[in-house]
């Protein structure tokens, strides 16, 4: 029995990209063997994608995505894949999280591990609202999202679970039917908070059935260039050191990881920098016709070394407002990636 | 040729030949029997080991068990010269010892030798500094499973306390003990001295001789001396001697008598593989940033080639000294024991 560490990859090429990283990262950083690694791809995959994965030995299965109307699910389909049911440990990942370190202190016990998102985005009123109209229970418990304020106790960020065998088909099971019914009263969310549905009824899901979240740490799924550094000072917690990296967007023009403000919360990114130095040469950032060119430098980043530490905090509520939907499935860091939290 | 090589005392020059064309028959006949006793209980090889001073054919021979479809020949590693990772790096960082492994783990994890991937090796070696070298192996053994690796560093035969390393960390080791002939392997060595064209390097095979010490044969002689006492605390269903020249003159024969030994396959299919060092991906000079990692003279022209393998006679004067001088006595023995004339 093991622990299996599994992503989705959808079309877009800076998807491509990012599983190259998070598999990369895995192999070396987070001492995971190759057998351990699933990449769930979405339509038409790059053939460079298929054929270093296959160098690596990582697994690969073709998926259909989840719903159409919303992206940000496609991670559900990853509950149908048999060598996850197999494993004792599922690791759920977006792909764009970098692992500096290993987590296997955390892939162990009888219960989802998550980490409580950073800030509450829905109103506890629309929370219950939500509840009532799926006739569950509304929980009584309430406790601290990242940023202070109060949030239920199972919306976690959706970067990073831990689900254990004996949950897994539950989970799934329960997780699928909750998000399409949300998906079919998309009112409940309304308007961009849309990009929440998956988050949204992975809590309906976790209290339809009963079950409690052992919470990850914040150096698990550490927001680099946010100020998650900061929630974690002001609960106590300094010095830690960031283990998993959840980048978004917060990635220069070739491919590097923003680096902090807090020089004390480099060290990760510097060591995933160094990989992404590697990655750069077999697998090229693809340009973006928004940014400059790969092999363009932006105003201060100089060559070879990580990018300008721009701090790159989630947009509010109001900004998403403004934001496009995504173009196409966004289970990687999107142009919403704050809808991961 | 037997199992073992007829010496009854192998330490300081009381060497005892038992005896040569009979008594090596009458060793491969005690083998035979032993295979077909039992073959049934025997459990797997868990690493292939060649034990051998330098210049000794260590480098084509692995290349060519490599080639077997259950085998996996690794370049020289330097791994079981040390225990821990650390140890290695903090003893080999910035010589060439370290090509082999990067290269090893290049291949094997990130499944090619480029500058990148080498880079990637390091940074995965250095996330396992804390591992001992041989779990570092049994990592690389996994991902080529069910091919056995088949390992060779001449460095980690020259003192017991590596080889009862390897012997207490892989209890089913199988060791084959290589054999040259001493004065081609001084030769070899001289050569190789000459040709490296250092500015400081010798400028003959004399002086080369020379900076070798009082007896150049000594590290033959030791080396030997040394495997042999190690080999007598290894069962003897685990340990296979073979000369060197006798594999590159008579391939098949000694190829076959290898894989029956280890009980993998002796088809001819796998015999002729065998045959073709050269398509090894360790057959040749890896990137810039590892580039070595084996015998560089094989690597320029990684065929099989039976005519180097000639041995002189033991009794005429050792080509790099112009006074007539000969192999020491205990060289000599020795030798003899091994059946060179």
């Amino acid at each position: 029995m093991r622990t299996v560490y599994s992503c989705v990859v959808d079309t877009d090429p800076k998807y491509a990209r990012q599983a190259v990283l998070w598999a990369a990262s895995l192999l070396v950083h987070g001492e995971q063997e190759a057998e351990s690694l699933v990449v769930h791809t979405i339509g038409e995959t790059d053939p460079r994608l298929t054929d270093l994965l296959d160098s690596w030995g990582v697994e690969q299965v073709q998926v259909e995505p989840f719903d159409s109307r919303h992206p940000y699910s496609n991670k559900l389909v990853q509950f149908a894949t048999p060598s996850l049911q197999q494993a004792q440990h599922v690791v759920l990942c977006d792909c764009d999280l970098a692992f500096a370190a290993p987590i296997a202190p955390w892939t162990k016990g009888d219960r989802i591990r998550a980490r409580i998102v950073q800030r509450p985005w829905l109103p506890l009123t629309q929370w219950r609202s939500i509840f009532e109209a799926a006739n569950i229970r509304f929980p009584r418990v309430r406790v601290r999202a990242g940023n202070g304020q109060p949030t239920l106790p199972s919306f976690c960020n959706g970067g990073l679970y831990v689900v254990p065998q004996r949950l897994f088909e539950r989970v799934g099971s329960n997780w699928c039917q909750w998000d399409r019914w949300l998906l079919d009263h998309a009112e409940l969310l309304g308007g961009p908070l849309a990009i929440f549905a998956d988050q949204v009824s992975f809590t309906l899901a976790c209290e339809a059935m009963g079950e409690r979240i052992d919470y990850l740490p914040v150096e698990l799924n550490y927001h680099s260039g946010t100020r998650a550094a900061a929630a974690a000072a002001r609960d106590g917690r300094k010095g830690f050191v960031p283990r998993v990296l959840h980048y978004h967007s917060a990635v220069g023009p070739r491919g590097f990881l923003f680096q902090e403000r807090i020089p004390s919360m480099n060290a990760a990114t510097e060591r995933v920098n160094q990989l992404i130095r590697s990655l750069n040469e077999i697998f090229p950032v693809p340009p973006s016709p928004s940014e400059p060119g790969a092999d363009q430098l932006s105003p201060g980043e100089p060559p070879d070394m990580p990018g300008p530490a721009e701090p790159a905090d989630l947009p509010s509520p109001a900004d998403l407002m403004d934001a496009p939907k995504p173009a196409g499935s966004a289970v990687g860091a999107g142009s919403l990636d704050a809808g991961d939290d | 040729m037997g199992g073992k090589p007829p010496v009854s005392e192998a330490r300081g020059t009381s060497v005892t030949q038992l005896g040569c064309g009979d008594d090596r028959q009458r060793g491969l006949d005690s083998i035979d029997h032993w295979v077909g006793e039992v073959e049934l209980v025997r459990p797997p090889a868990d690493i292939v080991v060649i034990l051998a001073p330098p210049r000794s054919f260590t480098t084509v021979l692995s290349a060519m068990l490599g080639q077997h479809p259950q085998l996996y020949g690794l370049p020289e590693t330097y791994f079981l010269t040390c225990d821990s990772v650390d140890e290695w790096a903090a003893l080999y960082r910035g010589t060439n010892h370290t090509d082999g492994a990067l290269r090893a783990i290049a291949q094997t994890i990130f499944g090619a030798q480029t500058t990148p991937t080498v880079n990637m090796a390091r940074q995965w070696l250095q996330a396992r500094s804390y591992l001992s070298t041989s779990e570092v192996l049994r990592l690389l053994a996994r991902r080529v499973a069910p091919r056995i690796l088949v390992e060779k560093t001449p460095a980690a035969s020259e003192r017991l306390e590596f080889m009862r390393r390897m012997l207490r960390e892989f209890p089913q080791a199988r060791f084959l003990h290589l054999t040259r002939h001493p004065s081609a392997q001084v030769l070899s060595r001289l050569e190789r001295r000459l040709r490296a064209g250092r500015t400081d390097g010798p400028t003959s095979l004399a002086e080369a001789a020379e900076r070798l010490g009082e007896d150049p044969a000594w590290l033959w002689f030791s080396t030997h001396r040394t495997i042999l006492r190690f080999l007598e605390e290894v069962p003897d269903h685990q340990q296979l001697w073979a000369r060197g020249e006798d594999v590159l003159r008579a391939p098949d024969r000694e190829l076959g008598r290898i894989a029956e030994w280890l009980g993998i396959r002796t088809d001819e299919d796998a015999i002729e593989q065998m045959k073709h060092p050269e398509r090894s991906v360790f057959a040749r000079a890896g990137p810039r940033n590892a580039l070595w990692g084996g015998d560089e003279k094989f690597y320029a022209d990684p065929v099989l080639r039976s005519s180097s393998a000639e041995p002189p006679r033991l009794d005429v004067p050792v080509p790099w000294s112009s006074d007539g001088r000969r192999l020491s006595d205990g060289v000599r023995q020795l030798a003899t024991a091994f059946g060179y004339e």
